[in-house]
């Protein structure tokens, strides 16, 4: 068997929160932004990950490409551990590893033409290049994400946000990475042009054979592009299963919650449709609930849910299916 | 007669840059308990447009045409007469609810000022009054929480805030400016619900401006679609997401990422609407219109009424489409 891309075991991300009416002598607080999450990616495959805000989904992002300290193992290409490497020895890591981020604006230098935005991570990456070559390099970059060759010299507030858009994939594939971490790419965008940044991601993730993680709060974006889904609540994995099984038979009552929040684009449809609702709001990360997370808003919450933590378990009927709960339902009718 | 009627409403905005022209020719009206949608892309106009009615255009904006609110003309009319219809009469929803409320201002003061202000009541009632409706937008302990500032409640109870304030004087119309879309899924299902719920309660009518067609299907009657600050397709809800008649609105339910469809191939409308410092002469989405004729290039449309299945519906196209 092949080894994965990216192996992630038990990671975690703590914060110190310090009151500010706290006295000097007081230890900090700790936030538990993310809860020994762990999961696989292989090579070419697409991992959805999705949950509210304040789940975490974030920092794991930013925690794999060592912007976060962790603790765990991030294990790159089977041989590679990330945590713990220094700037130094992780710039060659940074290359196999691009983020896409969410605001299209706020992500690029707004005083850089867009040609040496797309150019800056060569002169980083390969600066072996000569100016001319690096230039064909963004000018076939440009190509690819639909951007006119007569825009290079433009700055970036002249273009739309799906230009923009396209203008940070482009960054962040010029040095042909191996994982592209999309942190909510398209949730600023309009609806005609989220189909069409999606279906770009997705024609350059075959071209490439890129590993993608994409993060988003939107179910049906996700369930557009990923081959398995992650679910995270207050940090930690609820439920994670390859996409058409965790869309047909979601077991956790936190996803089927999730599923049937998304509001479905057919009136008789939209109308008829039984919702879950969960109860009140999320808790402060800062006090998490004893035992399941997931059980202050879950409508099946026993006794043994606040005293027993759930582990993240195979649900038996698929080995790629495990789900954190002690009751998984079978089923969302 | 009807609640809200608007017509041919005209928005531009004189910028450095040229005039804008973010609405043209609106009309449309508004019956009592009768919610319509205002569907678009940003930069469609179907903020501005509402804007417009409540008399909050930024100062370099400008507005012709006709609003009439229970036969009243409300456009470009002074302050001091608006004031004596937004909230008593049009109260608005505004999209981002922690901007939208003020930061120095405790809940309890800035919900009680309303009612102190419209209806003369004492702070003791007001006060009363606020607490009651925070508990009906179910704000759990409203009592104390009524004493903190906007910024100590989480995004969803900011929008509850919101909801319960402009509720307050119990209005004859709510416009929702995009009430759910910093919101979570999940978040955004109790909003909508509770939404409908006090609407259906106090009879009220309301405008829901959305990009959401999600939202459109499951909470509104009619639809009216803007495209580049024009009503390019309007139509009841059921109708629209049935036969959709004019191309835009169809690329726009081609394009939207479904849960419940297998399909992975996703439409994608091609380019960008149109820079609208930039009069046209054609119709305004004639660049990304895949069924366009030369008369497209030259001629823009006009809203167009008519009669199918014996539903009347209008649209702005050329083109005879068969969906």
């Amino acid at each position: 068997m092949t080894k994965p891309l990216l192996e992630v075991k038990n990671l975690c991300v703590d914060y110190d929160i310090r009151n500010e009416h706290a006295l000097p002598w007081k230890s900090p607080q700790t936030l538990q932004a993310v809860k020994e999450v762990s999961f696989t990616l292989g090579a070419g495959e697409t991992l959805g990950i999705v949950g509210e805000s304040g789940s975490g989904k974030s920092t794991l992002a930013r925690a794999i490409v060592q912007l976060e300290k962790a603790t765990g193992s991030i294990l790159w290409g089977g041989d590679t551990e990330l945590i713990g490497l220094s700037r130094q020895q992780m710039l060659p890591f940074r290359s196999q590893i691009q983020f896409v981020f969410q605001d299209p604006f706020a992500s690029l230098n707004p005083r850089l033409t867009v040609g040496q935005i797309i150019e800056e991570p060569l002169t980083v990456h390969q600066p072996q290049l000569s100016r001319t070559q690096r230039r064909e390099r963004v000018r076939s970059m440009m190509h690819r994400v639909s951007l006119l060759p007569n825009q290079i010299n433009r700055y970036p507030h002249e273009f739309s946000g799906g230009q923009c858009q396209r203008i940070g994939i482009a960054r962040a594939l010029i040095v042909e990475p191996r994982l592209l971490i999309c942190d909510e790419p398209v949730s600023a965008l309009d609806v005609s042009i989220q189909a069409q940044i999606i279906n770009l991601l997705n024609s350059l993730q075959k071209e490439m054979g890129l590993a993608m993680l994409f993060i988003a709060h939107d179910l049906s974006v996700v369930k557009h592009i990923s081959d398995r889904v992650m679910v995270m609540y207050l940090g930690k994995v609820m439920e994670m299963a390859d996409c058409s099984v965790l869309y047909k038979q979601p077991s956790h009552p936190y996803t089927q919650a999730l599923i049937s929040a998304v509001p479905l684009p057919d009136p008789q449809q939209e109308r008829s449709k039984k919702r879950i609702l969960l109860l009140g709001d999320m808790p402060s990360p800062l006090s998490p609930p004893s035992g399941c997370v997931f059980r202050t808003r879950c409508q099946y919450a026993t006794t043994e849910c606040a005293t027993r933590t759930p582990q993240l378990q195979s649900t038996g009927n698929s080995s790629e299916h495990s789900v954190s709960c002690h009751f998984p339902a079978v089923s969302l009718s | 007669m009807a609640l809200l009627s608007v017509d041919q409403l005209n928005v531009r905005f004189d910028t450095s840059d040229g005039v804008v022209h973010a609405v043209r020719g609106l009309s449309f009206e508004v019956n009592a308990s009768e919610v319509l949608a205002i569907v678009g892309e940003s930069g469609s106009g179907k903020s501005q447009s509402a804007f417009a009615i409540m008399g909050l255009l930024a100062s370099n904006g400008n507005a012709t045409g006709s609003v009439q609110f229970k036969g009243d003309e409300l456009l470009n009319k002074p302050t001091d007469y608006l004031n004596r219809i937004r909230a008593t009469g049009i109260a608005m929803v505004f999209q981002d609810a922690l901007a939208a409320l003020n930061p120095y201002m405790r809940i309890a003061d800035q919900m009680t000022e309303v009612l102190v202000y419209h209806f003369g009541l004492s702070q003791r009632e007001a006060l009363a009054q606020s607490i009651a409706m925070l508990d009906a937008v179910r704000i759990p302990d409203a009592k104390n929480r009524i004493r903190l500032f906007p910024h100590e409640f989480s995004g969803g109870m900011q929008q509850r805030v919101m909801i319960a304030m402009a509720l307050l004087c119990k209005p004859a119309l709510l416009i929702a400016d995009e009430p759910t879309t910093a919101l979570d899924v999940t978040v955004q299902a109790e909003i909508m619900d509770l939404l409908a719920e006090v609407r259906r309660e106090m009879n009220m009518s309301m405008i829901l401006i959305t990009h959401d067609l999600g939202v459109v299907a499951g909470y509104s009657d009619t639809v009216m679609v803007l495209y580049a600050g024009q009503v390019v397709e309007s139509a009841p809800v059921q109708t629209l997401f049935d036969s959709p008649g004019h191309p835009y609105t169809i690329g726009l339910l081609n394009s939207i990422l479904r849960l419940d469809t297998e399909d992975n191939a996703l439409y994608a409308i091609p380019g960008t609407p149109p820079n609208l410092l930039l009069r046209q002469s054609g119709c305004p989405f004639v660049e990304r219109c895949e069924f366009a004729i030369e008369r497209c290039h030259s001629e823009n449309p006009a809203l167009n009424e008519y009669r199918l299945e014996n539903v009347t519906r209008s649209r702005a196209c050329h083109v005879e489409i068969n969906s």
